[in-house]
């Protein structure tokens, strides 16, 4: 090799000012995709985790002679998953021919509708299911392994005053489980989203 | 980022942000990206930007950090870069002893390549040491074995 890089370098720009430069463009539109795409698959791997879930509990209720109750907690899962898809399907809504900015935002918006949807059925929804699997408990106390639990003279009544008060530390507990699952798996995402929104909202006003 | 500050502050250094992302880009979609994200940034860090070094020294600063954090996301989603000495098209890169030597700075370390290329743009040693984090006889020494490394790899390929 004779020529030194020294020498190769200068050569070839020796005319720096004729470079092309590229085009600031489609940045946020590739950001924007990114974010977008890796939120959409943290809802679908969260939500299709309740199918092996499902699977479990049908598999466990029959292994342990529980096969009503766990038929029944399989429903509730499965119905649980069902009602997630739904809400999920909001974002189909979405208009992609919106400009980033306005898609951006209503994505925003949906999530949030989302996650408030789901802290209801956290703290309403599920502790009614719980509260009903022991009236369900209940009704076939002979099969079921609450039956120990269960004498002759219980009263539905009891037995409501009991899963009621399981219920209230189930909604306590579901709680403060919905906000640590919604920060570990969307807090970073959604951090992301608000730092895209901002900066596009400040680029517009700057 | 408005178009005042690109045009009197970035458009200016735009050469600088160009050399340094072909060090770490293979293909002209990532060019791209690459000197895109290095404009956002500039623009972003414009505050930060404290005049105790040149202008243009922040601009390398910022460039090669934004070269270096994306590069790493990209080894770290496994993302395999096609070889290929053609694909960022420029007319600046239709030398073809320049693309050679960008393919041999392609092969150092992604540190060395910032050493390497901050020599090339005849930054002083101590300018470099203060951009890298390092002593300026540290970078002489390593500026040395990298154009060591890069005649090997350049032997018998340019004349």
């Amino acid at each position: 090799m004779e020529k030194s890089i020294e020498k190769i370098w200068n050569e070839a720009f020796i005319n720096e000012q004729s470079m092309l430069v590229p085009k600031i463009n489609d940045l946020y539109n590739q950001k924007s995709k990114s974010i977008i795409h890796k939120i959409q698959r943290t809802y679908e791997f969260d939500n299709k985790g309740l199918l092996p879930i499902a699977g479990i509990v049908a598999i466990g209720g029959i292994l342990l002679s529980e096969t009503i109750i766990g038929l029944y907690g399989t429903l509730l899962i499965l119905s649980l998953y069902y009602f997630n898809t739904k809400l999920l399907s909001r974002f189909d809504t979405l208009d992609v021919k919106s400009d980033n900015l306005t898609y951006l935002k209503n994505y925003r918006a949906i999530m949030n509708s989302v996650a408030k949807a789901t802290k209801r059925m956290f703290i309403f929804i599920l502790p009614l299911l719980v509260l009903s699997i022991f009236v369900l408990a209940f009704f076939v106390k002979e099969n079921s392994f609450l039956s120990k639990y269960i004498s002759e003279d219980t009263t539905l009544l009891e037995i409501i005053g009991i899963g009621g008060s399981v219920a209230l530390i189930v909604s306590i507990i579901s709680m403060v489980a919905f906000k640590i699952s919604t920060q570990l798996l969307y807090g970073t995402l959604l951090s992301k989203l608000n730092d895209i929104i901002n900066e596009i909202e400040s680029l517009q006003t700057t | 980022m408005s178009t005042d500050f690109y045009t009197s502050s970035i458009l200016p250094h735009a050469g600088i942000i160009i050399k340094i992302c072909r060090a770490y880009t293979d293909s002209q979609e990532d060019f791209e990206d690459y000197y895109q994200e290095a404009c956002l940034q500039i623009w972003k860090s414009r505050t930060a930007f404290q005049e105790k070094s040149k202008w243009s020294t922040w601009i390398y600063r910022v460039t090669l950090n934004v070269c270096l954090t994306l590069s790493k996301k990209s080894q770290r989603k496994n993302y395999t870069t096609m070889h290929n000495e053609a694909s960022v098209t420029n007319n600046a890169f239709e030398n073809e002893d320049l693309n050679l030597l960008y393919d041999a700075i392609k092969k150092l370390s992604e540190v060395d390549r910032a050493i390497i290329l901050l020599h090339l743009e005849e930054n002083p040693h101590k300018e470099i040491a203060a951009i890298i984090g390092t002593s300026a006889n540290n970078i002489a020494v390593r500026i040395n074995r990298i154009k060591k490394q890069l005649k090997e790899l350049l032997d018998g390929k340019i004349n």
